[in-house]
């Protein structure tokens, strides 16, 4: 399925890099599952039993086929799938065509999809199976905080992110860092910490994430310093993190988080479109240490981009919005925003006013305290470039922090809605 | 609806001497009628501070709290019951929690911790009403004009 | 919307160029094919939302505030012969008959750039078969701006601007052409001086000159362009032909130009009719108030919303026959005789030229959309008697003509050409007070609705347009305000929470008007709305506070304002 899978983080050491001398450790234990067999917690290895899904999707399809199945048994009446119209670019769309959940098998880092406020549009009219990344999940368990989207009509397939990458950015690098024509990308995969372009004569080109993050062409910002890896609050949380050597591209990792994600996969295996084992002990440790790893990264970033701010000044604020064109994009992407049109934040701010900070990001800074999930939709989309994750998260930071709060992983209350303060801490 | 007060009138500082210009929300069962105390009483107290009485201190939105600022107050202060007096259960709890986020936002805006402060009053307590007010002004007058006030606005 | 999810319906991705201006943005639009898309709004434009299109090399997939509620703006036009819709065929049978009964010199054809290049091109061969040029109403304002056209044209890209050394801005990119800034914020951080000439300042410039309008460029001495410099100016209807010479005088053949347009394919319009003789815009204006011009073809060009002056929707009365070749329903389309409505500009095929000189191929992404606004042009040409046109074969021509590359992600440089000298003409030019002389009165007019303090001249002030995509396509913001500098305001006695009035020579009166104070010249009123005070680009007018304090502010509701 499409959306970015992360292997190997950048510098990381492989996934699943077995001790030295000891043979590597299997992937798997047992045979293949029966549908009963799934249970909640549960950690399994699977792949899709169609081969040409296992050909083009990402490490054996298995994300595809749960979704293919969930749609052809009737579980939902729609997937949201993206829609490529080149390597660099994608649009999410919503299909009721099993054969668009097929095309859009494989893997891209490179696409920053907002399926949360694409959701929001259908107003929970139908029932909807997507696969999201670890920051539209929680965008959408936001918004269903504030009532707007039903978690019961919506499937979601969490997807292990390490970070994304701006298309522009990676297609001006593969010009100027790889030296490869962009149109001549097929297919781009992170492995070993490289970002690894192949084009369409079948070469493989490789660049260190590190090295180009250092010129700012890896992944985004606030993916850098992103604190959820893996999408433990989706219904299943899948990735090729602990997939042993023996499966490498062959099969997938997957946890199931609710009943709701045993169900779908029971219905991927019963139905004939994937088949699964239980995943060995040593898998499952391997997960969990590329996880932690790419944490450590994402805390050591962090210090390094916050810990300059805490010093900063009004002033300092004040130049970083002095281009606002006053546009409301930022507002209008952004996943845990549910006030829709008539918002505290546009109707109290008057273009008239010529306030050195305008009352809509006074007011947009304090509603995402607790409410920001880190996803930088906002400065992707903001035309004057300004670094409003970072900005929205200088303030959100130490709120979270101190409360202990992850936005969006559970369904506990805003910490701004409670009401008494012994409850907020 | 909420009655604008001025506890005095407001000259316009026509030397270059800094005259704080503060915001206060008084809720209207304690702290406003504490207000009331300490005029009745004639407790002495500066004139820097416009009263803005509300039904309980929780209808103060960061809304307000931000226009203030940014229409160039220099220091924003809320009254209100204390914790348990609540004439609406637990407004003041909601205060609080208000409060905690406005507070830390305004701190890593770069503002000094004294320009915003929030202090329950009951309906008694006229001196205590009377030395905030003159503690508060005596901060700001040590603090200086506000960073969010814009050129020009006197 | 419990209607929306039909288990039938079909979500179509176009991938298009956003039409507010000539910057070419790319934009995703997303179009719901449902059984609803009657209801979908009130004007019978299906569901629509924007997407960012984060590749695209113009903008990266950022929009403006225009673009961001892009959605709202595509209220189909309705074909209408004499107000009564009627089916596309009768209304192209009209507009033949009307054209076969005039006379060449009793027509005119306008296209600015509102559409395609295939399309205008059609349009062009529909002129010459009438023997009648396409005006782009842009190079025929003022006739000599023409010989400057080989510094006006393309060679400096946006990436240009993020690498210059020195900037000279003669435009404010925060109101007009809001996808700069970002290049502009780039080039800063890459240590350039940004310096604005106006009447404005602008956060982003280092330095700020106070220009006025009329001031000669040869008197700032600020102004010294050099080989490191790239200018950055904008080429509207109303670009004042003097201050442009001027530019060209001093800077050309030394600096690079960035010239900004504000329709979407102005560039690619002007270069296409580069070497026909147009008309201007003033003289299809006036052939059209003395009744001299019979027949108006315009192509996707609002002359309506396009003209500041109010009192066109009367002018076009004067036509025996106004003709609307549209894609959306505007101004234009309430009051001309024939309306030929073609598919909204997102559903077109072709290419667009953005101001860098650009060619954005836009095609819908998925699925073959019939070109009605092509081949509505291809039957009234094959009607008066040529031969139908090819779409295949009038792309190829147009890309061929422009001397473009059909990769959106370069940048073809016309090959060098030896630059023609420079001739000094903007002393020839007519000075600002000659050219808007029909508007402008003395300073010293003391509005008869004003009681002001019996002093006369208080609150004399000139009213400037800031131009902006809102004011170019008739679509109303939430900008209804005028912008005055501090001095301004005291010497016009307002008050916070007061408003004003405004009034000229005229007659006309704004009352209750909102105000900013801005940081800018004194003298002078802005603003971004069409204002019934103003009909031209400046105008004298007094501002004075409004006697009482005024009701609710306006709130504007939007035609389909995506969530």
């Amino acid at each position: 399925m499409s959306a970015p899978e992360n292997p190997a983080p950048a510098g990381a050491p492989p996934a699943g890099k077995p001790p030295e001398k000891k043979p590597p450790a299997p992937s798997t234990v047992g045979d293949v599952l029966k549908g009963s067999d799934i249970q909640v917690g549960g950690k399994y290895i699977g792949w899709s039993v169609r081969d040409e899904v296992r050909k083009e999707g990402g490490s054996g399809g298995l994300v595809t086929s749960i979704l293919a199945g969930a749609l052809e048994k009737g579980l939902v009446e729609h997937v949201v799938v993206l829609k490529k119209s080149s390597q660099y670019e994608a649009v999410p769309v919503l299909t009721s065509d099993v054969e668009d959940v097929y095309a859009s098998a494989g893997s891209m880092h490179m696409l920053i999809s907002n399926p949360t406020k694409y959701l929001r549009q259908f107003q929970n009219d139908a029932t909807i199976a997507l696969a999201v990344k670890p920051c539209d999940m929680r965008g959408i368990r936001e918004q269903q905080k504030r009532n707007m989207i039903d978690l019961d009509k919506i499937f979601t397939i969490g997807l292990n992110c390490g970070g994304t990458m701006m298309p522009y950015k990676i297609r001006k690098v593969t010009e100027e860092v790889y030296g490869v024509n962009p149109d001549d990308v097929r297919a781009e995969e992170i492995e070993k910490g490289k970002l690894i372009l192949e084009t369409t004569d079948g070469e493989h080109h490789a660049q260190s994430i590190d090295e180009l993050e250092e010129e700012d062409n890896g992944r985004r910002e606030n993916c850098r310093y992103c604190v959820v890896k893996i999408a433990t609050n989706a219904d299943l949380a899948c990735g090729n993190w602990g997939v042993m050597p023996d499966y490498a591209g062959k099969g997938t990792f997957v946890e199931v988080m609710t009943e709701k994600g045993a169900e779908f996969l029971r219905n991927a295996i019963d139905g004939g479109y994937a088949e699964l084992k239980v995943a060995s002990e040593p898998a499952a440790e391997a997960r969990g240490k590329v996880n932690s790893i790419m944490l450590k990264m994402s805390a050591k970033t962090k210090e390094e981009v916050f810990v300059p701010m805490q010093s900063q000044t009004m002033t300092d604020l004040k130049k970083e919005l002095e281009n606002c064109i006053g546009c409301g994009a930022c507002r209008t992407v952004c996943p845990p925003c549910a006030c829709g049109t008539e918002a505290k934040c546009t109707a109290f701010n008057d273009p008239v006013d010529n306030y050195d900070i305008s009352l809509f990001h006074m007011i947009r800074f304090l509603h995402l305290m607790d409410s920001c999930v880190g996803c930088g939709q906002c400065s992707d989309v903001c035309p004057a470039d300004i670094p409003l994750a970072r900005l929205y998260r200088k303030f959100a930071n130490p709120m979270q922090d101190e409360l202990n709060y992850v936005t969006g992983m559970d369904d506990r209350t805003p910490p701004f809605f409670e009401i008494k303060l012994e409850e907020v801490q | 609806m909420s009655e604008v007060k001025t506890t005095a009138a407001s000259s316009c500082a026509s030397s270059g001497e800094f005259v704080p210009k503060i915001v206060m929300f008084c809720c209207n069962w304690c702290s406003y009628a504490g207000a009331d105390g300490a005029g009745v009483s004639r407790f002495q107290q500066p004139s820097n501070v416009r009263v803005v009485r509300v039904m309980c201190s929780s209808r103060v939105d960061p809304v307000h709290i931000y226009t203030a600022f940014l229409e160039g107050a220099d220091a924003v202060l809320i009254t209100g019951c204390h914790i348990g007096d609540c004439h609406y259960v637990n407004g003041n709890d909601k205060t609080l929690v208000k409060y905690k986020f406005i507070k830390s936002m305004l701190n890593e805006m770069g503002m000094e911790d004294d320009r915003l402060m929030l202090r329950w009053i009951s309906a008694s307590e006229g001196q205590q009403f009377a030395e905030f007010v003159t503690e508060m002004v005596e901060k700001v007058k040590a603090l200086g004009p506000s960073p969010l006030r814009k050129d020009g606005v006197v | 919307m419990s209607d929306i999810i039909d288990p039938k319906f079909k979500e179509n991705v176009y991938s298009t160029v956003c039409h507010g201006c000539g910057f070419g943005c790319g934009v995703f639009m997303r179009e719901l094919e449902t059984q609803a898309v009657e209801t979908g709004t009130s004007c019978g434009a299906p569901i629509l939302n924007i997407d960012y299109r984060k590749a695209s090399p113009v903008n990266q997939g950022k929009l403006c505030r225009f673009g961001v509620n892009l959605a709202g703006n595509y209220c189909p036009a309705v074909s209408s012969v004499k107000g009564k819709s009627v089916s596309t065929d009768e209304a192209i049978a009209k507009t033949v008959d009307a054209l076969k009964g005039a006379k060449a010199s009793e027509i005119a054809l306008l296209s600015v750039g509102g559409t395609t290049n295939e399309e205008h091109l059609a349009f062009m061969k529909i002129g010459e078969k009438l023997g009648v040029p396409v005006s782009t109403g842009m190079t025929g304002l003022f006739k000599d701006i023409g010989k400057l056209h080989a510094y006006t044209g393309r060679g400096t890209t946006y990436e240009d601007v993020e690498t210059a050394k020195k900037i000279y801005l003669f435009v404010d990119p925060y109101v007009s052409y809001p996808l700069l800034v970002r290049r502009l914020v780039h080039a800063k951080e890459k240590g350039a001086e940004i310096v604005a000439f106006g009447l404005k300042e602008l956060p982003i410039a280092t330095q700020n000159v106070t220009v006025e309008p009329d001031t000669s460029l040869y008197d700032v001495k600020e102004f010294a362009p050099d080989a490191d410099t790239v200018i950055i100016s904008d080429l509207t209807p109303y670009t004042y032909a003097k201050r442009l010479a001027e530019l060209v005088e001093i800077a050309g053949g030394k600096s690079k130009f960035l010239f900004m347009r504000p329709f979407m394919n102005a560039t690619g319009a002007g270069y296409l009719s580069k070497h026909t003789k147009q008309q201007s815009f003033d003289d299809i204006v006036s052939k059209m108030e003395s009744g001299e011009l019979k027949v108006l073809i315009c192509l996707d060009s609002d002359l309506i919303d396009i003209c500041l002056n109010d009192n066109m929707k009367e002018t076009f009365k004067n036509l025996e026959n106004a003709i609307v070749i549209s894609s959306r329903d505007t101004t234009a389309c309430s009051v001309a005789d024939v309306v030929i409505a073609t598919e909204p500009i997102y559903k077109k095929k072709g290419s667009v030229m953005n101001a860098e000189g650009r060619l954005i191929p836009i095609t819908a992404a998925a699925g073959d959309t019939p070109l009605t606004g092509f081949y509505a042009l291809s039957a009234i040409l094959e009607a008066l008697g040529g031969s139908a046109l090819d779409f295949t074969g009038v792309h190829a021509e147009a890309v061929q003509m422009l001397g473009a590359n059909e990769d959106e992600y370069k940048i073809t440089v016309p090959e060098k050409k030896p630059q023609p000298e420079i001739k000094k003409i903007s002393d020839k030019l007519p000075d600002l007070k000659a050219v808007f002389s029909d508007f402008a009165e003395p300073k010293s007019f003391v509005s008869s609705s004003s009681k002001a303090d019996g002093e006369s001249g208080a609150g004399a002030v000139k009213h400037l347009y800031l131009t902006n995509p809102f004011l170019w396509n008739g679509v109303l913001d939430n900008d209804n305000y005028i912008e005055l500098s501090r001095c301004q305001v005291k010497s016009s006695a307002l008050l916070k929470g007061f408003t004003a009035d405004v009034s000229c020579a005229c007659g006309e009166i704004t009352k209750a008007t909102r105000f900013k104070v801005s940081p800018m010249a004194d003298g002078y009123v802005l603003s971004m709305r069409k204002q019934p005070f103003a009909k031209a680009p400046i105008t004298d007018v007094v501002v004075l506070r409004s006697p009482t304090k005024p009701n609710e502010p306006e709130i504007v509701k939007e035609c389909n304002v995506p969530q």
